[in-house]
């Protein structure tokens, strides 16, 4: 069968979609991971400088979003900012923001927007600082039991003194697809490859010069058996 | 040529096969969803329109009710239960009965339309797609509804051919009247098919225009009659919900078609719809004139006849929600069909895979939606006909409405919503109970002024679905307030 450069074209880039949904997983899906709701404990005060750090194992290659909670004993502080760090095992920052106190609630989840490619079953470490506050410190919070560890986590720490516990976090990954919806989307980008593969077929251009490539080819071939007659 | 014709008839019995296998097999799918004995709010309401009564008093409920039903869906509903008894299972039976007709349509007039690759396309989510895997199974008319529509579509499409054939107009007109019986919001989808039809006939056969008219008049007519009887309440407001046009949300409309447990179902099944329409116009002297002209007219019919409904809901404070417009659904599917089979091979299979995978999962929420939310209903049901007798009162504080979903599991009791509960006294020395949904119980005061005491029989519920939830039962016991004590 014969193709003319748009119809390759189109087979290409569908071969593409298809590839990056599997094995490239590039199409992927919400999973969470978080620590339970029980068994809670509180750090000492993260005084000015002082530093809370989680190391955590990646259990996807994917880390869309990462939540902390911090708490506040009587007023939140009004200024002042937190400094959240995402690095690796061997040091390298991934990621830096600093946060406004003020937005950081009380006792509930703060979302860290992170989006990046890690490697999986590496571990990371996530730390939080305190930049410049020095009254109405927040305090950390880790849970004490190990059916209420969120299931990356491995190992908490605060001013690089360990603590029994680890501390209170939700983990957004993005998992890759299930063989179900790897099948869905290779079906669908069929679909949508096939018609403009057929409709490519169609486009009267081309086919009138398929038709006079045709007919100029089986020109040249009765010329030459004429030249050799 | 004996040889060939052998292997013809050969692989029409295949074919054959396949697509009568095809429809048993979602026939046994909708069937296996029927075993549960919940119910939702919608199922009540049907459930007590029907039960008990005979046909006259069904009408006389719906007067009374001054809601927006119209009765041929319930009498149909009444008829069946009396051949086929009161069961929760003989119940869903019936919406499945009419999920079954659409998909013989699909194996009977579609195939000889538009051939067996269309007719498969058309069958498995005619029967299994996201929304009308739900309707299939839930005791409402919209299955109903879908059928009565498909057919309708499809005896245009051949009227458009053969005006002439009497019985196609007899077919139309009974279809037209009981559609509308059924649910007026199919209206809309009628409008769009007539016009289609006016314009096929214009263009074909203007003689014949007329008849459009005489069959569109004659359908209405007895609609007219039931407006007038009814007191025209379809066409007041109804409820609180005011649909502001500027803020319609065609994502909801997207997701109840198409949405799964497949990741982005929503795109996904817009893209398909999309990949249709594009396919129709890019290849469009591919298609027989008359298949195009009605495969756009099915691809469309969904959406415009939405965005009419939605126009008229706004100026008119009625209520207005996605699956009242949802009868065009299977013509939707069946221009998808038609469009995709006749691209090339490779788009049928593509697209037969993704309507097979969007379906599995479609019956795996809907077999989670009835049987993983009913933990409590035997143990709920036993309770009651253990311990509970007639004539007891039951305080409820779930939602104001849900006394008619209680009541379909005790007919016997008497029901009262506990924000409306404004003489505590009546109660005293009663047998009652009280549905603790959520923690709004009475105040302590009131409970020592009234002298009541209460145990906890235990946690129970019905179906945990749609705002209705599971919540303990307390027995209430009721001494009455003391002579000199105000009534609070």
């Amino acid at each position: 069968m014969r193709m003319n450069i748009l119809q390759k074209g189109i087979l290409l880039v569908m071969a593409g979609c298809m590839l990056a949904v599997w094995p490239f997983c590039l199409v992927r899906r919400d999973a969470e991971q978080r620590s339970g709701d029980l068994d809670h404990a509180v750090t000492e005060e993260l005084g000015k400088g002082s530093v809370m750090e989680q190391s955590f194992r990646a259990e996807e290659s994917v880390l869309d979003g990462l939540d902390f909670v911090l708490t506040f004993d009587e007023n939140k502080p009004r200024s002042g900012r937190l400094l959240f760090q995402l690095s690796n095992e061997g040091g390298k920052i991934l990621l830096e923001q600093e946060i406004p106190y003020s937005q950081v609630p009380n006792y509930s989840y703060f979302t860290v927007p992170v989006n990046k490619w890690l490697r999986k079953n590496a571990v990371y470490r996530y730390s939080l600082k305190n930049v410049d506050i020095e009254d109405n410190l927040p305090k950390g919070v880790y849970t004490v039991t190990e059916e209420m560890h969120a299931a990356p986590n491995c190992g908490l720490s605060l001013n690089s003194a360990g603590l029994e516990g680890e501390a209170l976090t939700r983990f957004h990954w993005k998992e890759p697809l299930n063989y179900k919806n790897v099948l869905s989307f290779w079906a669908f980008f069929g679909v949508v490859g096939f018609t403009l593969f057929e409709a490519a077929g169609s486009i009267k251009g081309t086919e009138k010069r398929d038709r006079q490539k045709k007919s100029s080819k089986s020109k040249k071939k009765e010329a030459g058996l004429h030249e050799v007659g | 040529m004996n040889v060939l014709q052998g292997m013809r008839e050969k692989r029409r019995w295949i074919l054959e096969l396949v697509l009568w296998g095809t429809v048993l097999a979602v026939l046994f799918i909708l069937i296996s969803l029927c075993f549960d004995h919940g119910i939702d709010l919608d199922e009540a309401y049907s459930y007590r329109t029907v039960h008990g009564n005979d046909l006259k008093g069904i009408m006389d409920n719906i007067l009374e009710a001054h809601d927006t039903d119209i009765p041929l869906w319930y009498w149909g509903l009444r008829v069946w239960t009396w051949i086929f008894g009161e069961s929760w299972f003989a119940y869903k039976l019936f919406s499945v009965a009419g999920s079954f007709a659409t998909l013989l349509l699909g194996a009977t007039a579609v195939k000889k339309a538009w051939g067996y690759r269309t007719a498969l396309l058309f069958i498995v989510p005619a029967g299994l797609a996201p929304a009308l895997l739900h309707i299939g199974v839930n005791v409402r008319m919209y299955s109903w509804t879908v059928f009565i529509v498909t057919a309708c579509g499809i005896t245009i499409y051949y009227l458009a051919k053969e005006p002439k054939r009497r019985l196609l107009w007899g077919i139309l007109f009974l279809l037209t009247v009981s559609g509308l019986f059924c649910h007026y919001f199919t209206a809309f989808c009628f409008l769009f098919l007539y016009l289609y039809l006016f314009l096929a006939l214009w263009n074909r056969d203007r003689r014949s225009v007329w008849k459009v008219f005489v069959c569109g008049i004659a359908a209405v007519a007895p609609f007219c009659w039931w407006l007038v009887v009814s007191d025209f309440f379809h066409l007041k407001e109804q409820g609180e919900t005011q649909v502001d046009f500027g803020t319609i949300d065609f994502q909801e409309l997207f997701s109840f078609i198409f949405k799964s447990n497949i990741e982005h179902s929503t795109l996904l099944g817009i893209g398909i719809l999309a990949v249709a329409f594009a396919g129709l116009f890019l290849l469009w002297g591919r298609f027989e004139k008359a298949d195009r002209s009605f495969a756009l007219l099915c691809l469309s019919l969904l959406l415009v006849s939405y965005l009419v409904a939605a126009v008229l809901a706004s100026v008119s404070s009625h209520f207005f929600i996605s699956r009242h417009i949802m009868h065009g659904l299977a013509l939707m599917w069946l221009g998808i069909a038609i469009v995709l089979s006749r691209i090339n091979p490779p788009v049928y299979i593509c697209a037969l895979l993704f309507v097979g995978i969007m379906s599995m999962s479609s019956y795996r929420i809907c077999y989670a939606n009835e049987y993983t939310t009913t933990p409590y209903i035997e143990e709920t049901k036993a309770f009651i006909e253990e311990q509970m007798e007639p004539g007891d009162i039951v305080i409820y504080n779930s939602e104001p409405a849900f006394d008619l979903l209680y009541g379909c599991y005790m007919p016997e009791q008497t029901f009262i919503y506990y924000p409306e509960l404004t003489d505590i006294q009546v109660l005293a020395g009663k047998r009652v109970w009280f549905f603790l949904c959520k923690p709004d119980f009475f105040s302590e005061e009131v409970q020592e002024v009234y002298g009541i005491t209460y145990e906890n029989m235990g946690h129970y519920g019905f179906q945990i679905i749609n705002d209705c939830t599971d919540f303990d039962l307390l027995r209430l016991n009721i001494k009455g307030a003391e002579e000199g004590h105000q009534a609070l």
